[in-house]
């Protein structure tokens, strides 16, 4: 029996690395030098620039193509004046992928190609494998770690399910260089190591823990969080917590960790004393936990804007599986139920708590890793329910839950890479759901919502914190040119019949008390040629300053056979008037009764 | 935590459950081909409204065509000696593509809320299929229609060699511009004759709710 399990975890690991290196390459190969298809394009180029800059220009900004920063998307800036390469992200994503930078070095002298100063495709291609095996390597130490609690059936198939079920698919296949899938391996290995550790008592595992740990950190501050675990892992007693919070505390074990966290957060303190003079810096700027004494616990769960549950339905699963470990009284249940909630209290306190472009809520996914114990434990209550009719129809639920995410990741989200929905538009997200080929056919369009939270649903250049009706942020109409745009939509995007009417309902402020002169307008285009359009002025129902006022109005869109027309909804400010729109919602009739 | 032999419970329980997943996949896909490949039938698309049964029996005539004036004799009038009600009606053909009817701005209409019902008479010695015509209500901005509804009288029970009557009943939208057009008419499409006859287009004004 042993001797089948070596084999088919061989097999199994082998072809997992096959498959993940075949379709990452495969997902990459439309990918261009310089595009958001490249693994080292924006938020990605902000974690790898750390690598180039230290072998290729020494972090010396006179050396670098000047507009380096523009064609790789923004993820770190060049700053000419100060002659600084400015990143927010830490290194630690750049200190793992470094052995593939330096290889991918080798190679291109070895072969005689161009390293386009760790730009070209090879370099982008090693990334990719970097990801892979990464992944590869967490999912390995997650199964050895699992070995110790179920019995190899369950840990291969929780593993499997937690790659291909998840948004770890996404993160490690497509996104590889986010810092995703390199925080899942380090959390893998530190559950590996603390096991070893707790079973052996093993000072090397200790330092091993102590490694990773700070790796982890640096990655991601956030992950200090996995510290818990040290303390609570499988502690039967709060007897159990207190020694190991005495064992942690000896001068040989916490010293010992001390100075590993200074040698791994070496190599971003001496950047950040190069970027800002100061040892310690604090790079997100305006961003942080502004969220935190109202954190978006409700939007972070269950928003259609990269929502933990509707993007990964899965974590259904690992929370009934934490849930029956706490009622059943199982040891762990309340240590993963405690980092749980802690994690949605830090994703949820964070000012942008659907973390920009991202495919569900990215920084949960190291923490499946922890995650994994109360999913094999559901899945082993699963295989002894007694009832074939739950069991399939649970089970129905699982295969489900990873087609769902398969067909979405595969079928749309790699190519849009960014969701642009309102917090609270399910509108959008069904149709997108529709649009991945889940469900079939594709329903024309009913709705359209903004509540201007997601930027990248954001009209104007900047949205306003001035004033604000729902969430953090509104927008001001008193934009140059006296047009603020809101909402457009080309003709085409409904597909055929055309709406006949649709109906437009915004929240309107104004904080002076004199008449405005706006109004929210309507436009149908051709070109730049007004083909129709109606108006409602604002003046009439802004009748109070400082009060958000409802403004609605019925538009009719006309009888056209053109599907390049273009409908736009914009507010009109020609005296530029301090005007604010928020909560926004479009509403299509298809039919006149 | 262990438990013996999961793999032979995990086949027995997840079989159903992939099967009722392939079955679930091959729906969607069903449903995806036949929402491709349906030939979209126009009737199908076309709306109908009816005006509420308490406008009935008022009404200001605002236009009708009775076709009596003319003289038949003439080629140009486009004038037949057949008619519903008395001798004459008009001809429609490949050149008289649009018959009279109603040409209003809405700066002319009274009230806010308003219906108006138009009604014709349809004659053809075709086949119903090749009676292309239809009487439609629209209207118009700057060459822009919008709010288009019509009755085909093809899709109409509606009967060769007999006067049939046509009805369209239109709700008037509230219009961008008030300089905009209500129309109404006849428009043949077809390539032979028909004849129409006593169009009228009565308006039925509702005081809105308070």
């Amino acid at each position: 029996m042993k001797w089948r399990n070596k084999v088919i975890q061989h097999y199994f690991f082998y072809i997992l690395f096959c498959a993940s290196l075949a379709l990452t390459w495969y997902f990459h190969k439309d990918a261009t030098r310089y595009s958001d298809r490249n693994e080292l394009w924006s938020d990605r180029a902000g974690y790898y620039i750390y690598l180039p800059a230290t072998i290729f220009y020494h972090f010396d900004t006179r050396k670098m193509p000047v507009d380096l920063d523009v064609k790789t998307g923004g993820g770190f800036s060049i700053d000419t004046l100060r002659n600084k390469i400015d990143t927010k992200y830490t290194c630690g994503v750049a200190l793992m992928a470094a052995p593939f930078f330096l290889a991918s070095g080798v190679i291109s002298r070895m072969a005689g190609y161009d390293s386009e100063s760790g730009f070209s495709m090879l370099y982008m291609r090693m990334m990719s494998l970097a990801a892979v095996i990464y992944l590869f390597l967490g999912l390995w130490f997650l199964k050895r770690f699992l070995d110790h609690y179920f019995q190899a059936f369950v840990s291969f198939f929780v593993i499997t399910l937690i790659f291909i079920g998840t948004n770890l698919f996404y993160y490690s296949l497509i996104d590889g260089m986010m810092s995703h899938v390199y925080s899942f391996f380090l959390f893998a290995l530190f559950l590996f190591a603390l096991k070893k550790h707790q079973i052996s008592g093993s000072y090397r595992y200790f330092i091993l823990l102590a490694i990773t740990l700070s790796l982890a950190i640096l990655i991601r501050p956030t992950n200090i969080l996995l510290g818990f675990l040290f303390f609570t892992w499988d502690a039967a007693s709060p007897a159990g917590c207190l020694k190991r919070i005495k064992q942690f505390l000896k001068p040989s074990y916490i010293l010992c960790f001390l100075a590993i966290l200074f040698i791994v957060f070496l190599p971003q303190l001496i950047y950040w004393k190069y970027l800002s003079g100061s040892w310690i810096h604090f790079s997100y700027r305006d961003e942080g936990f502004t969220n935190l004494l109202h954190p978006r616990i409700l939007e972070v769960l269950f928003s259609p804007v990269n929502g933990l549950i509707p993007y990964t339905p899965l974590i259904l699963f690992f929370l009934a599986g934490t849930g029956m470990m706490i009622i059943h009284r199982k040891p762990n249940g309340w240590p993963v139920a405690v980092v749980f909630l802690m994690v949605i209290l830090v994703s949820a306190s964070w000012k942008m708590w659907y973390f920009g472009c991202s495919f569900g809520q990215r920084p949960f996914i190291e923490y499946y890793a922890v995650m994994a114990v109360p999913f094999a434990y559901f899945t082993i209550s699963l295989f002894n329910s007694r009832s074939l009719l739950v069991k399939t129809i649970l089970f129905f639920f699982v295969f489900f839950f990873v087609y769902f995410n398969l067909r979405y990741t595969v079928s749309l989200y790699r190519f849009e890479r960014c969701y642009y929905g309102s917090t609270w538009d399910w509108d959008h997200y069904f149709r997108s759901v529709e649009r991945a080929g889940v469900i079939s056919p594709v329903r024309q369009v009913q709705s359209f919502e903004n509540d201007f939270e997601n930027l990248a649903l954001c009209p104007v250049f900047k949205p306003s914190r001035v004033f604000t009706r729902s969430g953090i942020y509104s927008i001001s109409a008193c934009g140059k040119g006296g047009h603020t745009p809101l909402f457009s939509i080309r003709l085409n995007d409904f597909g055929y019949p055309y709406p006949k009417m649709m109906e437009v309902e915004a929240w309107v402020l104004k904080p002076g008390s004199r008449l405005t002169a706006t109004s929210l307008n309507y436009t149908m285009n051709q070109g730049t040629k007004v083909l129709f359009g109606d108006e409602q002025p604002l003046d009439s129902v802004l009748h109070h300053p400082l009060t958000w006022s409802k403004v609605a109005k019925t538009f009719i869109i006309p009888d056209v056979n053109d599907s390049s027309l273009l409908i736009s909804v914009f507010i009109h400010n020609p005296k530029g008037t301090p005007v604010f729109i928020d909560d926004l919602r479009v509403k299509f009739h298809y039919k006149w009764n | 935590m262990t438990e013996h032999n999961p793999t032979r419970r995990f086949f027995f329980a997840a079989l159903p459950a992939m099967i009722l997943l392939g079955i679930f996949i091959l729906f969607n896909y069903y449903r995806s081909y036949q929402d491709t490949h349906q030939t979209n039938n126009p009737y199908a698309l076309l709306q109908r409204e009816h005006m509420p049964e308490v406008s009935e029996g008022l009404g200001k005539i605002l236009s009708s065509y009775d076709f009596e004036s003319g003289n038949a004799n003439n080629n140009l009038s486009h004038l037949a000696f057949s008619g519903h009600t008395e001798k004459q009606s008009l001809k429609m053909s490949a050149q008289v593509q649009f018959s009279p009817g109603l040409w209003i701005k809405f700066k002319d209409l009274p009230g806010d809320s308003a219906w108006i019902r138009a009604t014709g008479y349809a004659w053809f010695s075709c086949r119903v299929s090749e009676a292309k015509c239809s009487l439609v209500a629209t209207c118009n901005h700057n060459g822009i229609n919008y709010k288009y509804m019509s009755v085909p009288i093809e899709n109409e029970a509606v009967k060769p060699y007999q006067w049939n009557k046509i009805s369209i009943d239109y709700h008037i939208p509230p219009a961008p511009d008030r300089e905009d057009v209500l129309q109404v008419y006849f428009w043949y499409r077809g390539q032979g004759e028909m004849l129409v006859d006593d169009i009228e287009i009565k308006l039925f004004v509702h005081d809105k709710p308070k």
